[in-house]
């Protein structure tokens, strides 16, 4: 026992070595662990943020995608203004072989001053833009340069394929993208849309690997804006104002083509003409959107609204005569003068020759408070809210002074913007309702869903049908040989209209000068007008009467619009062409008797509806098809379907049997919008 | 055959009875590895999917920026003004006079 005894402790020495062994090993394993776990703590907890920001930096790309800008598009969807992606150009200087030889080159290729380029390299580190949005023969001969340092990203570039046609109205934008005038700049926040970020894996070779669904945050393009505009007047009514402003050597004009039954703008054309596509080149007297945003003495062509308002008020009747003193009258100490002496007139003949004298004398039957009244129930003296920057809404001050009475009764001491004065003869056309001018009649976003929506808005009626027919009626004599426009008259249709020839005031001597600001305003065909044609000359040199420079230019433009249109001729053929006037009741032209033109087209029946030129097709009934069905059917007759909203087809524009060009984008819109 | 095997049959155990014992561990190692393969070969092909709709979208961008300069030149070649002056000096075309053209009722 004793011996056992003695064994065991000989055994315990080692053991407990053994035991402070594993014990030390223990602890110095327990030491690592603890080392380490403290370290994963660090690392894991509150190091967090900071590496896997670092972790996401080295092998997650981030990629922002800007958002293409919406399109402008006319009435029938032609585009005024697009949004496309172009290249361009940045160095890094670091990279560059030789920055001397570099920016030398590079200037030669881009066309840039390559001292300045010089500067630019060497002041930047790493990155700096050499050409932004440059064209594609740019990019060409840079990359056949081959110089490491140098790179291409995709930025949107807008064009405006239609270069000046319309250019006021759809404005301008920025290198950055944003609109700095006309629709870019008021609609820019429905344009530009939102930029969309995508992100994904890059492997070691670079390639990418896409890591989210696509669609999570994908860009949503801007929204598209259809204007009430019609390409094919506008670009009449430029060609024709450019015209008449060379022709009388004036500095500038404008023209304006209106709906009166929608109050729809057709066309807005000024000269001097802006290409948005080279603003650069542009000089500042071209960026002004003149037929919205000048205000100016409109002249002889408000005498309508006084013969209107009195007739309307009961002040005269049509038959009521005035004596027009002879071509002078003294108001006060002050003179109003005819350019032609007249005697005793009717309102109508007052029209017809524009006295400003017997104007003058009816605004005094009128009075004051009426005159004024009635020019602000025409909407002068108020925005019309187009929607475009700069709007002017004129000033119609109340007359005090008999001189100012007269003076603004025949259209002098008070102003008002081109677009209100075509407004205003709108309602005349109108049988006295005034329309809302409107130039936007959709914002579509990405979606299709309809954003904003213009429609025809009746505004008020200013005089009753009979007043504005009897109006209209005495403005048809104006174009007569014995009017102040003549040269307004057409043969096929009848014209009702007006001219105006005011002073301009100079603002260095404060008084009117000799310059003039002619103008004609007309609606056609006058029995069921189709549009109101306003054309206004600036300081025209050759002649200062409307009727002579500004009644041509009016003539031209309803002559390209109204078969245009399709619109059927107010006198028959034999009339027109032997230039004899048809009688004149307000009642829409019936054709009486056999038409030679109508007989030739049934002597050839079927030609017309199979006699389509090449490039034309007819639109297809699509109403209460489904979605498919109606593509289908669009790409098949070579249009282009855009569709806003689901279901089935609720309404088509243009409508069904229309014959348009191929390529035309059909809208339709479908019971329902998408959500 | 291994001792502790010889020592199991002397001791009474047939080799189909260890066998048996043994098949749960066996089956689930095997569940293990195949749940690993599919999940793997899942990622696989995960990545590849990956790879083809960066591919696939890449393209598509292409193609729309194609699209949209086809669209712009089409605009730019349909430019009223370019067309006249194309039918004017190409074609020798004039404008109709103001009475040339006779618009007729549709029937």
């Amino acid at each position: 026992m004793r011996d056992l005894k003695h064994k065991a402790r000989k055994v315990d020495a080692p053991t407990r070595w053994l035991r402070v062994r594993v014990w030390l090993m223990g602890a110095v394993f327990f030491a690592g662990l603890l080392a380490v776990f403290t370290r994963a703590v660090a690392l894991q907890v509150h190091q967090n943020d900071r590496l896997r920001e670092m972790a996401r930096d080295q092998y997650i790309r981030e990629v922002e995608i800007a958002a293409r800008r919406g399109d402008i598009v006319d009435r029938v969807g032609a585009p005024l203004a697009q949004s496309v992606d172009v290249d361009s150009i940045w160095a890094d200087p670091t990279e560059l072989p030789d920055v001397k030889v570099s920016a030398k080159q590079l200037a030669k290729a881009l066309n840039l001053d390559p001292k300045e380029l010089r500067e630019r390299f060497e002041k930047a580190k790493r990155f700096v833009w050499v050409k932004r949005q440059a064209k594609p023969e740019e990019v060409a001969k840079v990359k056949a340069l081959a110089l490491n340092g140098i790179g291409f990203s995709k930025e949107p570039r807008r064009f405006y394929p239609q270069r000046e046609l319309a250019g006021h109205v759809v404005g301008i934008v920025g290198k950055e993208g944003k609109g700095l005038d006309g629709l870019e700049l008021a609609f820019e926040e429905e344009l530009s849309g939102q930029a969309g970020r995508r992100e994904g894996f890059r492997d070691a070779k670079g390639r990418k690997l896409v890591t989210q669904r696509l669609d999570d945050d994908a860009p949503r393009e801007g929204a598209t804006l259809t204007l009430t505009l019609d390409n094919r007047i506008q670009y009449m009514a430029e060609k024709a104002l450019a015209r008449a402003v060379a022709d009388a050597k004036a500095t500038a004009g404008m023209a304006v083509v209106l709906d009166p039954k929608s109050g729809e703008l057709l066309a807005l054309a000024n000269y001097p003409r802006l290409n948005p596509n080279t603003p650069n080149e542009a000089h500042a007297e071209a960026f002004r959107n003149r037929s919205v945003s000048d205000a100016f003495e409109p002249g002889s062509t408000f005498k309508a609204f006084v013969v209107a308002g009195a007739l309307e008020e009961k002040a005269i009747t049509e038959s009521t005569l005035f004596d027009c003193e002879k071509g002078a009258w003294r108001v006060g100490r002050h003179t109003i003068n005819d350019t032609h002496p007249q005697g005793i007139l009717t309102p109508g003949k007052i029209l017809q020759v524009s006295s400003n004298i017997g104007a003058a004398k009816i605004g005094q039957k009128l009075g004051r408070e009426k005159l004024v009244d009635y020019y602000a129930r025409f909407g002068f003296g108020d925005r019309p809210g187009l929607g475009l920057p700069g709007e002017a809404k004129g000033v119609v001050p109340f007359p005090k002074a008999d001189i100012s009475l007269a003076t603004e009764s025949f259209g002098q001491g008070l102003t008002a913007s081109a677009v209100q004065i075509a407004a205003a003869y709108g309602a005349l056309a109108n049988d006295g309702v005034l329309m809302r001018p409107y130039l936007v009649s959709k914002v579509v976003d990405s979606d299709g869903v309809v954003v904003l929506e213009n429609r025809p808005t009746e505004l008020r009626r200013v005089v009753s049908a009979r007043t504005a027919k009897s109006v209209v009626s005495m403005l048809e004599a104006v174009v007569e040989k014995e009017g102040t426009a003549p040269r307004a008259r057409m043969d096929q249709y009848r014209v009702a209209g007006k001219t105006g020839t005011a002073q301009k005031v100079d603002p260095l001597v404060r008084g009117y000068s000799d310059k003039r600001i002619a103008s004609f305003i007309g609606m056609v065909p006058a029995e069921n007008p189709r549009a109101v044609v306003l054309v206004v000359i600036d300081e025209p040199k050759t002649d200062v009467y409307g009727g002579l420079v500004a009644a041509p230019a009016f003539k031209e433009i309803a002559s390209a619009a109204m078969p245009y249109w399709g619109v059927v001729p107010s006198r028959p053929m034999a009339a027109a062409a032997s230039g004899v006037e048809s009688p004149k009741p307000l009642e829409p032209a019936k054709p009486s008797g056999p038409n030679p033109v109508l007989a030739a087209i049934a002597s050839l029946d079927g030609v017309t509806e199979n006699g389509i030129s090449e490039g034309a097709v007819r639109v297809p009934d699509l109403s209460g098809k489904s979605a498919r069905k109606a593509v289908t059917q669009l790409l098949a007759t070579t249009l282009e379907p855009h569709l806003l909203g689901t279901g089935r087809v609720k309404s088509q524009q243009p409508r069904a049997g229309a014959l348009v060009d191929k390529g035309t984008r059909v809208t339709l819109e479908l019971a329902g919008q998408l959500h | 055959m291994s001792a502790a095997l010889l020592d199991a049959r002397k001791s009474g155990f047939s080799l189909s009875v260890i066998l048996l014992e043994l098949l749960p561990a066996a089956i689930l190692c095997g569940l293990f590895v195949t749940v690993g393969i599919v999940h793997v070969t899942s990622r696989v092909l995960v990545v590849r999917v990956g790879y083809d709709l960066s591919r696939l979208d890449n393209e598509n961008r292409l193609l729309v920026r194609e699209q949209e300069q086809l669209k712009l030149e089409v605009a730019t070649l349909k430019a009223p003004g370019r067309l006249e002056k194309l039918a004017q000096e190409k074609l020798g075309l004039v404008a109709p006079a103001p009475n040339a053209l006779w618009p007729v009722p549709t029937r």
